[in-house]
């Protein structure tokens, strides 16, 4: 285990000396959901209906437009094909350098999301399921897309191909995290939709690490 | 800990084919402790491919790999606890310095007890070890990649080109420390442009092209 904390300290050290990659994230986020409320009529009816989806697509987005560094500097400085080679268990380091992802990128959505959902005329009955939901949502985003950017980190223009490759896996997650939150949002007891989520997060634990590590032994080749 | 046991390396038969060309086939060598092993070949002979190969950080079409008798994909972290291996790249992290830089590959290696200061003053580094990577130069990049190789201490070392972007006084040292490694019974396996000698010790050559030891 202590290869896991190794991992993610210095991760975390790095994300720290390069506050650019802690912060356009998370700016991201709140520029697509305000965007969204210039784009549409800003009437309050309207805005409480979608805003836990607007809030949900900006987190996707963010999630996905940063997903692609977490091994790219690794790759590219080497440092990937050493900690393959290390005597502590791949799949654990994988999970740690996932884990440093979310608390990057993940965790400040979640944080500053209250506030937006007031600015969004979320309504208030419904902000505990949609915290609920980003919480056990957000790191499968993380994770789904580690496998993605496993997969294409060989290839010299990947660029579009991840999205690509990625947005179909996460709609599950929207479509379970939106219905959670419509379902509380008209009183009702939304258990199910979060339990399922749950499961999804614990399904992804499991088995991304192991498809990560058979993904980037293909691409160190 | 100078580890005192024997080793041997066994390629018996391997080949590898990339994009359905045959980059080389039916490579044979063994490699024993107190050996060292240059791989010759024009450029894109595959000797890259064969050090990755060797790592077991990609998979070939045909032969086997032995370590101690035993092969390496399945004896997985036992192999690679006792392999280092150097490649084009570094493996620095360039917004971490000298020291934490070791630090945390001596961590990811359980060598914890390593000393640090000596180690950096060894490979010539004493006035940079405050200095992030990003801000030493391609050599004394390498010469921090070194240092890795020292705080391991495994017994076997694959290197490619270990001597690209060193001075002379950066290849004298890194020969040093690969007769010290052979003395102690270590295994060396490299590749290099330059005409490499390492006396006291033979070194053994294998000619990718012609594809056979001499």
């Amino acid at each position: 285990m202590s290869g896991f904390f190794l991992l993610l300290k210095r991760d975390l050290i790095l994300a720290n000396r390069n506050r650019s990659e802690l912060f356009n994230p998370l700016l991201f986020f709140i520029l697509v959901s305000t965007l969204f409320t210039m784009g549409t009529t800003a009437s309050p009816e309207l805005l409480s209906k979608i805003s836990a989806g607007i809030i949900w697509v900006g987190a996707l987005l963010a999630s996905l437009l940063s997903i692609d560094s977490i091994f790219r500097s690794d790759y590219e400085d080497g440092c990937l094909e050493q900690w393959l080679l290390s005597s502590h268990s791949s799949s654990v380091l994988v999970l740690a350098k996932i884990v440093a992802h979310w608390i990057i990128t993940g965790l400040p959505v979640i944080i500053i999301t209250p506030l937006l959902a007031l600015m969004l005329h979320l309504p208030t009955e419904s902000l505990t399921t949609l915290m609920l939901t980003l919480l056990l949502g957000t790191p499968v985003l993380s994770l789904i897309g580690s496998i993605g950017v496993a997969l294409t980190l060989g290839l010299r223009k990947g660029g579009m191909l991840l999205p690509l490759l990625i947005l179909p896996f996460y709609v599950p997650v929207l479509i379970f995290a939106n219905n959670a939150v419509q379902v509380s949002a008209s009183g009702l007891d939304a258990s199910a939709q979060i339990t399922m989520l749950a499961a999804i997060l614990v399904l992804a634990i499991t088995l991304t690490p192991i498809t990560v590590v058979a993904c980037l032994k293909l691409s160190v080749e | 800990m100078p580890d005192t046991s024997h080793y041997s390396l066994e390629v018996i038969n391997l080949s590898c084919f990339r994009n359905d060309r045959l980059l080389f086939s039916e490579i044979n060598f063994s490699i024993n402790s107190g050996e060292i092993l240059l791989i010759e070949g024009l450029n894109g002979s595959g000797k890259t491919t064969l050090l990755k190969m060797l790592c077991g950080l990609r998979g070939y079409d045909e032969g086997t790999i032995n370590f101690n008798q035993q092969n390496i994909t399945q004896l997985d972290s036992n192999y690679t606890d006792k392999l280092s291996y150097l490649g084009h790249k570094n493996g620095n992290k360039a917004a971490l310095t000298v020291k934490e830089n070791l630090r945390l590959s001596s961590n990811l290696n359980d060598n914890i007890d390593s000393d640090f200061n000596a180690i950096i003053k060894q490979v010539g580094l004493a006035k940079e070890s405050d200095q992030l990577s990003a801000q030493l130069s391609a050599g004394q990049n390498r010469r921090l990649a070194i240092a890795r190789l020292i705080i391991s201490q495994h017994p076997l070392w694959i290197l490619d080109e270990p001597f690209t972007a060193l001075d002379s006084k950066g290849i004298t040292m890194l020969k040093e420390l690969m007769i010290n490694r052979l003395q102690q019974g270590g295994l060396v396996i490299l590749t290099s442009h330059h005409d490499f000698e390492l006396a006291p010790f033979t070194v053994r050559r294998l000619q990718l092209s012609k594809q056979e030891t001499v």
